[in-house]
């Protein structure tokens, strides 16, 4: 397979993903009974959205405002490349993978400020400068709670981290690591409870305020892909990816992340939107002193497992 | 990969780089300054990649979105206008010379003699000078403004010979409401020619805070100083004070070509001791091996900074929580409310932690329109 | 035909290097002179990058001082940005033209 038809196939994956994300959110608020209208109304709610006129505020600094979206989608689809579906099922294979990952999704952070910045409004602004409160508050609790698996794989790769959680999964003697990556992940996906930047009755949509039509559905699209990617990052990182009995390695890795991207979307219906104050304390004194926590008691059990081994 | 594809990317690259860090200084957004110099490092990430760097590139990309996020975000804090948006619309209505996005630069020479009514301070005119952004600045001689370092420009006199009916009625700036006097003459903010009160468009709310002026007001204002009578030192003055760079601007130009010169001279003459080499091994590996052995120091160190760092702050950060050594040299006749600037119902008159949201406490005067607290907060 | 070799990128980092001085030299807020300043640390780390690549790629040493040299970077601009930041309190501007009182 040459390299641009693996890239359509991962992008197209990727918006599959989305889909199922959208799909997903229905269905933890509606329940399960209503799996029909929850299929069909991401689809509904895609054509409405292409169906409006795509407006650009006044005096909105138009060049950035146009190409948000497609920044946004664009660090979410160079990200994806790295996931590995299956056995052999995966776009490619740096030796650094993880890094990599977590590096490419930074400039989606920008795209969402750039988004807030350019609408020349309160709203927008304010939520840029929450969304670039979210970028500080996550990146370092994220790196800190996926080393651990990169620790205990002893690579970057994120193909070799699957390999090697063939015994037993990481999730299950990391699970500090795995609940700090798990609040990572909801801070970098701007879902309750941290969902400040965007949220709608908070600043009328914060980044999205003013965005409409066929614009607002790229970032709602970027925004659930990379919701879908984080939850398939947590699979690869500390739930044994596609690990399984019976199933093929694939439709184990795209349940387990299904199950995964639902358990956060179910406890996000629990817990209270932090302000983006009560965020940042919780960043820094809660999240980074439990990742240096958990960096220290991950080395010891490596240490033990190791020692106790071979 | 193969030669011409490499070359290919190579030259895109580094005009990418080139390219878009000599656009940060010529764009007039300071946001998208910030965003270009984010782009050109973003290429030079990509050059790595080329020069078969991949930790160093990942490393850069990383370091160099939060750093220039961060710088992009100082911008907008102490930057008066950092979108660019309010220049960008006085060069178009006010016709100032260059492309609308390209930033300003100083005016060259020496500025032109001001009309000479202005000029002369006589014992029956005395010559005020005063800030176009800041109004209550006022002193007899020029100078610059303390607060914000532009040149003050003389209030011009007013025409001496006025019929006393235009001497009762108030004239006022469309552009600035709060310029009032009782006959005819140049608004001192703006050098827009005042108009009686009636004839005035709709008031502009005024900006909030020091640091921004109404793109509303603009709006309505600039027209009329398209049209208005100004003194090239006027306009000279605004050239100057929208200007991005310095007078030394042809200078540094002169300096910059000359050394970026010599530097590809000598590059390109010395002969390099070239090998033909491939990296082998894995960087990662590689690079993490040496950090751990001989780079060690460098953990330790940093880590020894990092610990006395916190150590410290949390010392000196005790120690200003006791207000009431300052407390004790106020005046004790006013009565220092504090609120929380979350829940502005919540009163107290000592410090402490608002009871709802936890949040320190802090003093406000007591006024009888109880101040509204200008913070992001809830809507 | 091969890959560009050692010179083109020596010449890349030369003229970011006289971007950088003239940035430097000619802008009036603060900021913009750190920013300015930046270009001309990575300047330098593509020119260390590109003679590890082509001088010595069996020794890693390199890519650990280009390590070093960008976090020096990233320290150095939040410590300007620090300082930037008190002097902006203080005068409500940053307009470096005006920060002189050491100079009598």
């Amino acid at each position: 397979m040459n390299g641009f038809s693996v890239a359509l196939l991962v992008f197209s994956g990727l918006l599959f993903g989305a889909y199922s994300i959208a799909v997903l959110e229905q269905l933890i608020t509606l329940g399960l009974r209503h799996l029909g209208v929850a299929l069909v109304s991401p689809l509904a709610e895609a054509a409405a959205l292409l169906r409006q006129e795509n407006l650009v505020p006044r005096g909105a600094d138009s060049l950035l405002f146009r190409s948000s979206p497609f920044v946004a989608l664009t660090a979410v689809a160079l990200a994806a490349l790295v996931i590995p579906l299956g056995p052999g099922l995966f776009g490619f294979d740096p030796s650094i993978g993880l890094f990599y990952f977590i590096v490419v999704l930074g400039p989606f952070v920008i795209a969402m400020m750039n988004a807030g910045w350019s609408q020349n409004a309160k709203e927008g602004l304010f939520g840029a400068f929450r969304a670039a409160a979210h970028l500080l508050s996550y990146e370092v609790p994220l790196g800190f709670a996926a080393i651990g698996p990169v620790m205990a794989a002893e690579s970057l790769s994120t193909v070799r981290i699957i390999e090697a959680q063939a015994g037993l999964w990481y999730g299950v003697w990391q699970p500090l690591g795995f609940a700090i990556y798990l609040v990572s992940a909801l801070f970098m996906t701007y879902r309750r409870p941290f969902d400040i930047p965007q949220a709608g009755s908070e600043l009328e949509g914060g980044v999205l305020a003013e965005y409409a039509g066929p614009r607002l559905l790229l970032f709602s699209a970027a925004l659930r892909a990379i919701f879908f990617l984080l939850s398939a990052m947590g699979v690869v990182l500390f739930l044994g990816g596609w690990h399984g009995p019976l199933l093929p390695g694939s439709i184990w890795f795209l349940a387990k992340t299904f199950a995964l991207a639902a358990f956060l979307l179910w406890i996000g219906r629990f817990l209270p939107r932090l302000r983006h104050d009560q965020m940042l304390s919780l960043a820094w004194k809660g999240l980074l002193p439990a990742s240096l926590i958990n960096v220290a008691l991950v080395g010891i059990l490596i240490l033990i497992r190791q020692g106790g081994g071979s | 990969m193969s030669g011409l594809l490499e070359w290919i990317l190579f030259l895109s690259l580094s005009a990418v780089a080139v390219g878009m860090a000599a656009s940060m200084l010529l764009t007039m957004s300071m946001y998208r300054a910030g965003l270009a110099l984010m782009a050109s490092f973003l290429a030079l990430a990509g050059l790595f990649i080329l020069l078969d760097a991949d930790l160093l590139a990942a490393i850069q990309v990383m370091m160099n979105v939060g750093g220039m996020l961060v710088m992009v975000l100082f911008m907008v804090m102490m930057m008066m206008d950092p979108g660019g948006e309010m220049m960008w619309e006085m060069k178009r209505k006010m016709q100032l010379p260059g492309p609308g996005a390209l930033s300003m630069r100083m005016p060259r020479g020496k500025p032109p003699g001001m009309a000479p009514e202005g000029e002369k301070a006589t014992a029956d005119h005395p010559q005020t000078y005063t800030c176009p952004m800041h109004p209550e600045v006022r002193q007899d001689r020029p100078g610059q403004c303390p607060r914000c370092g532009m040149d003050l420009i003389p209030i011009e006199a007013q025409q001496p010979a006025q019929s006393y009916m235009a001497e009762a009625t108030t004239y006022t700036c469309p552009m600035h409401p709060e310029v009032r006097q009782q006959g005819p003459g140049i608004c001192p903010k703006c050098g827009m020619d005042l108009r009686p009160l009636e004839e005035t468009g709709p008031r502009a709310p005024q900006p909030h805070g020091d640091k921004g002026m109404g793109t509303h007001a603009m709006d309505h204002g600039l027209q009329g100083v398209a049209m208005a009578r100004r003194s090239p030192h006027w306009h000279d003055q605004m050239m100057a004070d929208m200007a991005m760079s310095t007078a030394q601007l042809p200078w540094a130009l002169v300096l910059g070509a000359a050394s970026a010169l010599v530097l590809v001279v000598l590059m390109i003459r010395t002969g390099w001791p070239v090998s033909r080499a491939v990296p082998a091994e894995d960087a990662t590996l590689a690079v993490g091996e040496l950090l751990l052995s001989r780079y060690m120091i460098g953990f330790e160190g940093a880590a020894f900074l990092i610990l006395a760092g916190i150590v410290g702050a949390v010392i000196f950060a005790k120690r200003e929580r006791k207000p009431a050594p300052r407390k004790a040299a106020k005046p004790p006749a006013k009565v220092e409310v504090y609120i929380c600037p979350m829940h502005p119902e919540v009163r107290r008159s000592e410090p402490g932690q608002c009871p709802i949201c936890g949040m320190d406490l802090i003093p406000t005067e007591q006024r009888p329109g109880s101040s509204h607290p200008d913070h992001g907060g809830a809507p | 035909m091969s890959g560009p070799g050692l010179t083109p990128y020596l010449v890349v980092s030369a003229l970011l290097f006289g971007v950088g001085i003239v940035g430097v030299l000619s802008q009036r807020s603060a900021i913009m002179v750190l920013m300015s300043i930046e270009i001309l640390l990575n300047a330098a780390i593509l020119n260390l990058v590109a003679f590890w690549r082509f001088v010595r790629p069996d020794n890693f040493d390199a890519q650990v001082f280009a390590i070093i040299a960008i976090t020096i970077g990233a320290i150095e601009m939040a410590a300007g940005l620090g300082l930037m930041l008190l002097v902006f309190r203080q005068r409500g501007s940053s307009n470096i033209d005006q920060i002189q009182e050491l100079k009598q």
